[in-house]
């Protein structure tokens, strides 16, 4: 493995029992890179995410992760000991508290750290970051727009101060217009953090412009990669995605 | 009047119990969305205890109802471990099933040990009336189980809303999948609840069947536990609080009833409070105090 390296996968392989979801896959992600996965409907992308955090049992291949602890294979660790590794995972829907407060979801977060001082910080920081979520931060995070959860999801995951951000289809759902104003909080969030994220998305184009690199996954297996402005050029990337 | 007064005072303490048992109840079926069938007979294997260390053995009352308490917590989180924890959380046709075979295995047990004679605990409150209105009086028992209703209730609240393990516990109750993205373990938690789910049935059926009017025996719990679903159901299931407005609910409607219906007789004082459960229930279908979980996105 190179120096620098967060995440490696070699031939990872993921099935819900007899269906296969995830064929034979591998890729890297570096430090402070932020790469984007792409794939149509049924692809394997949120499969690929559960077996990078152990929400999905039926894993094999070699999942080499390196914290700041040391290397360690991620094959076999249960979700709550991923985040204990340092793994934030946003789930596709969000994963909202939903019966719990603004800021209840985002001290829920910060529930495998013990510095307090900085716990209380990061929240005036987030809030400062998304002032939308320090007005509502009494209100049941269930009453919030698609817009505002997801915002929601991402501070509170890295409420946690995690070494690696999942992030599983962001934009689905939302407007157009609340897509834009996302993905330019999380270009700005990319730069402050330098947090290594996979971002998963059916959106190639707007996923391509905050990446660095990218994968596609075709029928659970990758089919492509390369930086995000080769994939943006590809003629398949254009017909599949972009609808040119 | 004054009988009115007498019943309505054997309602509330009644009623404060079956909110206990409530409490407990609901404490599980919060982080989990399900009714521990077993709670009952876990509590009446506490109570047993109680008599065990008190009337056997001589210690202290309180000191043995703390024990009791105690143990009874780390035999619920034991419990979890063993027998709930290898199921899958989200999946509950099988653990229903084994809380049912776990009622019906501690009732046994506990017949088995004490046989089927009745036992006396000796009053965890003074006897005796704390105050007299003409003939009908407080009693102390009355008062004493009252306050420790509450008190358990407010300490739950507090310890929920206030505290990290709280938090997670409600993390829990919300949703397990992100519960654990986040690093909360959540058995651990669960397994939390189960004790003090255990702790607070032992302390509920102990002040129950310390009331002199009472007597412990094998199948005193089932009633209580009938009772007391009711009552959590009536508060809405996921409420601390509506536990005890149905636990008060169903005490009170049980005295006044078999007290001034002559021709309901007290065997079918559990039929009323079901008929209440129902009614309640047609009017507002998520209790008294259920909040219809806010809109999940
Ligand atoms: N829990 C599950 N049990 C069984 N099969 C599943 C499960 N989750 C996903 N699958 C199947 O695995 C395949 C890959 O699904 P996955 O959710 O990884 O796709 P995806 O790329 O995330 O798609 P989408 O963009 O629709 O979210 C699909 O064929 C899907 O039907
Ligand atoms: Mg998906």
């Amino acid at each position: 493995m190179t120096a620098g390296t967060v995440l490696a996968a070699e031939n990872l392989s993921a099935s819900y029992g007899p269906l296969q979801a995830l064929r034979e896959a591998s890729f890297r992600l570096g430090e402070g890179e932020v790469v984007a996965l792409l794939g149509a409907n049924g692809a394997g992308k949120t499969t690929t995410l559960r077996a990078i955090t152990g929400s999905i049992v039926q894993v094999t291949g070699s999942l080499e992760y390196t914290s700041e602890a040391g290397a360690l294979s991620l094959i076999g660790t249960a979700p709550a000991d991923a985040a204990r590794h340092g793994i934030a995972h946003v789930p596709q829907g969000r994963g909202t508290f939903t019966d719990l407060s603004v800021e209840d979801n985002l001290r829920v977060g910060a529930m495998t750290r013990r510095d307090r001082g900085e716990i209380e910080a990061d929240l005036d920081h987030w809030f400062a970051t998304f002032p939308r979520l320090k007005e509502r931060r009494r209100k049941p995070a269930g009453n919030l727009s698609g817009g505002e959860q997801q915002m929601l999801a991402v501070a509170r995951a890295m409420m946690m101060r995690p070494r690696l951000l999942l992030l599983d289809e962001p934009s689905l759902g939302l407007a157009p217009l609340v897509v834009a104003d996302l993905f330019a909080t999380l270009g700005r969030l990319r730069a402050e953090l330098g947090v290594t994220v996979l971002l998963v998305e059916q959106n190639a184009n707007i996923a391509l412009e905050l990446a660095d690199r990218g994968y596609v996954l075709e029928a659970g297996r990758i089919v492509l990669e390369g930086t995000a402005a080769d994939l943006m050029a590809k003629d398949e990337i254009q017909k599949a995605y972009l609808g040119q | 009047m004054d009988l009115f007064i007498a019943r309505i005072f054997d309602g509330i303490a009644t009623g404060a119990l079956y909110a206990s048992v409530a409490l407990s109840l609901v404490l599980i079926y919060k982080a989990t969305a399900l009714i521990n069938f077993a709670q009952g007979e876990m509590a009446l294997c506490g109570a047993f205890t109680v008599y065990v260390l008190a009337v056997g053995h001589g210690v202290n009352l309180y000191v043995a109802l703390l024990v009791a308490m105690a143990l009874s917590a780390a035999g619920g989180a034991v419990l979890h471990r063993v027998l709930i924890q290898r199921f899958d959380p989200r999946d509950h046709l099988p653990i229903v099933l084994v809380t049912l075979g776990l009622l019906l295995a501690l009732n046994a047990l506990a017949a088995i040990v004490f046989g089927f004679e009745p036992r006396r605990i000796p009053s965890v409150f003074p006897r005796g009336n704390a105050v007299a209105f003409g003939s009908a009086s407080l009693r102390w028992y009355t008062l004493g189980v009252l306050a420790v209703s509450v008190l358990t209730l407010v300490g739950l609240t507090l310890l929920l809303r206030r505290t990290r393990i709280g938090l997670s516990f409600r993390a829990v109750a919300n949703t397990i999948d992100s519960a654990q993205l986040v690093g909360i373990r959540v058995n651990r938690v669960i397994g939390v609840s189960w004790a003090l789910a255990a702790a607070i049935g032992t302390l509920a059926a102990t002040l129950y069947v310390s009331d002199p009017l009472r007597q412990l025996d094998t199948g005193v719990m089932e009633r209580v536990l009938i009772f007391a679903a009711a009552a959590a159901v009536l508060g809405g299931l996921d409420s601390l609080w509506g536990s005890l407005a149905g636990g008060l609910t169903l005490g009170l409607t049980e005295s006044l009833v078999i007290g001034y219906v002559h021709w309901v007789p007290p065997e079918l004082g559990m039929v009323v409070a079901l008929l209440v459960l129902v009614l309640v229930l047609v009017w507002r279908p998520n209790g008294l105090f259920g909040a219809a979980s806010a809109a999940r996105v």
